[in-house]
């Protein structure tokens, strides 16, 4: 499904140059349910976003389904974004003047069998009643579940999430890894990248990140 | 969700942006049509008061002599009638001249005194602009004394005046003027040549000066070059004091507007313009996310610019309506004499549908380019 070889990614900033990502080699299978744990600046959601096609690396290179994501054009990645995978945020990233079931809706068209799925994404989540709320009138874990719905609305076979329970209390935090698991179960493959230890509990593996590097054996990798 | 529901929804969500964004377009518009209406009628007006200066051109046959001519106060040569109607045919005649007036001038003696007699034709003017004719209208077989013949005469309206054989009715007697026209008798042209036996003749034509150029831009060689070839029987003189009055007041009308427009239409693109690079910072965890679901660049630019395309037509149109209503609620009191002439112009309300979302657009396109070009990993990760 997923593969990376030697990914770099290397900023300039004012205090010089960041090496977020150094030398990475990973390899995802499909259906896999991969952690991917480091403190906060150890490069996780840089890592993301190269995954998704999002942000072209320094150097190296990421394979999805056989295809060298860099090798293809902005709008071929766009298309694979569109219908191959799906992003969850930590901080959400719902649109505040749409409502649930339009935000859920973003991510596809507008026919009818995209507002059923919508609904039923809706509906499984626990959202029904909060259909036609906006974001800003929901909780935390409302509006992750949102996300979430939005995320498989066009039923991607990789979903990504970033740090998606940072800002959950471990309740919530527990449904929307439930919430993953249960969508990888399906058949999906879920990359989710975090600080904390609770998602690794639904992981089928977990690796470990700091300084842009992934930690070796035993700590890097720790199959369930 | 369609483009369109989406500018609408994001419009109300952030409705007070939205209104101050609003409020420039509607305030340029605004400001724009009641300036335009009122011009209008400015212009109306300085037309009507630098025409009511009378005319400042005069059309002599060529031998005149001149220092008779100022002597006397008419020439001393005559031209046949129809070179008016020769003149008034020639192409494009109406770009440099108008309201052409024909008359008969000649000194006659009136109860042991002079006085001069002034025969007048109605004034031509161009067939396509339907302008109003000019001085009072006389009818055959009247006379209008000027004030002085009037006192020496002892005569008043209805009263009658043997003139060469002719019986005239006295029209009126004119108010003082305080210059030579008190001492005029004015008649229809064919009273005058019948009176003064000149069948057939005119001795001056007098007219206004389009070209409207100041004196130093040199209008009189103009005309007479014209002239050489449209009637090269006569020659003409520009009373040049009142010409260049009339000239600098309309070029100052003219000038004012030049100024005035693109300060305001400047103004207003840069509030639209402060207002969607606000609009484009504070959503730029929407735009990465709409990127991040695969939405292309021109998806994102016609949220943005869509957004002002809406708001212009809007700003239009409650912009000419304020406008309008301000227009014809003072202009009025401002421009008295064509106060009934201010009226709703709606063409105006064309154009301002058109410009109006240009305009916006245009100050939001930077904004706009710039919301497509952000990095939509650097924008998720920021916001």
């Amino acid at each position: 499904m997923l593969k990376v070889e030697q990914l770099s990614k290397h900023y300039r900033s004012s205090g010089g140059q960041v090496r977020s990502l150094e030398q990475i080699d990973l390899q995802v299978s499909e259906g896999e349910f991969l952690v991917v744990r480091g403190h906060s600046g150890s490069g996780k959601t840089t890592l993301l976003l190269a995954l998704g096609a999002m942000l072209r690396p320094t150097s190296g290179k990421v394979w999805f389904q056989g295809k060298d994501l860099y090798g293809l054009g902005s709008s071929q990645r766009a298309s694979l974004r569109a219908t191959q995978i799906g992003f969850v945020f930590q901080m959400f990233h719902l649109v505040h003047y749409l409502s649930v079931v339009d935000n859920v809706m973003m991510a596809g068209g507008r026919s009818k069998e995209i507002k059923m799925r919508a609904e039923g994404l809706i509906e499984s989540m626990g959202l029904e009643h909060r259909r036609h709320h906006r974001p800003g009138q929901l909780s935390a874990g409302e509006k992750q579940r949102v996300a979430l719905a939005r995320a498989m609305l066009m039923r991607p076979s990789l979903i990504l999430a970033d740090e998606p329970t940072g800002n959950l209390d471990p309740k919530h935090a527990g449904e929307v890894c439930q919430h993953l698991r249960n969508y990888r179960d399906e058949g999906a493959t879920v990359v989710l990248v975090t600080h904390g230890e609770a998602a690794s509990s639904h992981a089928d593996r977990t690796i470990h990140l700091e300084q842009g590097r992934l930690l070796e054996s035993p700590l890097a990798t720790e199959a369930r | 969700m369609t483009a369109l529901s989406l500018i609408s929804s994001e419009l109300i969500h952030r409705k007070v942006q939205a209104l101050l964004m609003l409020a420039g377009l509607v305030a340029v518009v605004a400001l724009m049509t009641a300036y335009l209406t009122t011009e209008l009628a400015a212009e109306r007006e300085t037309k009507r008061i630098t025409r009511d200066l009378g005319f400042n051109l005069r059309i002599l046959p060529r031998e005149t002599d001149m220092d008779l001519y100022w002597f006397q106060g008419f020439s001393n040569q005559t031209m046949p009638e129809g070179l008016i109607d020769k003149l008034a045919r020639s192409e494009g005649v109406f770009m440099t001249y108008n309201h052409l007036m024909a008359s008969l001038r000649q000194s006659i003696t009136l109860a042991e005194g002079q006085a001069i007699l002034v025969g007048v034709a109605p004034t031509v003017t161009s067939a396509d602009k339907q302008k109003r004719p000019m001085g009072f209208t006389i009818d055959e077989g009247t006379v209008h004394l000027g004030h002085q013949i009037g006192l020496r005469l002892g005569l008043k309206a209805g009263d009658r005046l043997d003139l060469g054989g002719q019986s005239l009715e006295v029209a009126k007697v004119m108010v003082e003027y305080g210059n030579q026209e008190d001492v005029y008798l004015y008649t229809t042209l064919k009273d005058a040549q019948v009176i003064t036996g000149l069948e057939g003749q005119i001795n001056e034509i007098k007219a206004i000066d389009c070209l409207c150029l100041t004196a130093d831009q040199d209008p009189v060689s103009i005309l007479r070059r014209e002239l050489e070839q449209r009637l090269p029987e006569a020659k003409v003189i520009q009373d040049r004091v009142q010409a260049d009055a009339r000239a600098r007041q309309r070029q100052m009308v003219e000038r004012k507007f030049s100024f005035l427009s693109p300060v305001l239409m400047i103004a207003g693109a840069i509030w639209v313009a402060v207002f969607a690079m606000l609009n484009v910072r504070e959503r730029r965890s929407e735009i990465g996310i709409w990127r991040a679901l695969g939405k292309g660049g021109g998806f994102v630019a016609v949220l943005f610019l869509g957004k002002a395309l809406l708001l212009g037509w809007l700003g239009a149109l409650i912009g000419f309506a304020l406008g309008n209503a301000l227009a014809l609620s003072v202009g009025p009191d401002i421009f008295q004499i064509t106060a009934k002439a201010i009226r709703t112009e709606w063409s105006y309300l064309g154009w301002a549908m058109v410009w109006t979302p240009m305009l916006s657009a245009a100050s939001a396109f930077i904004p706009a380019m710039l919301a497509v070009s952000q990095d939509p990993a650097q924008s998720l990760r920021e916001s």
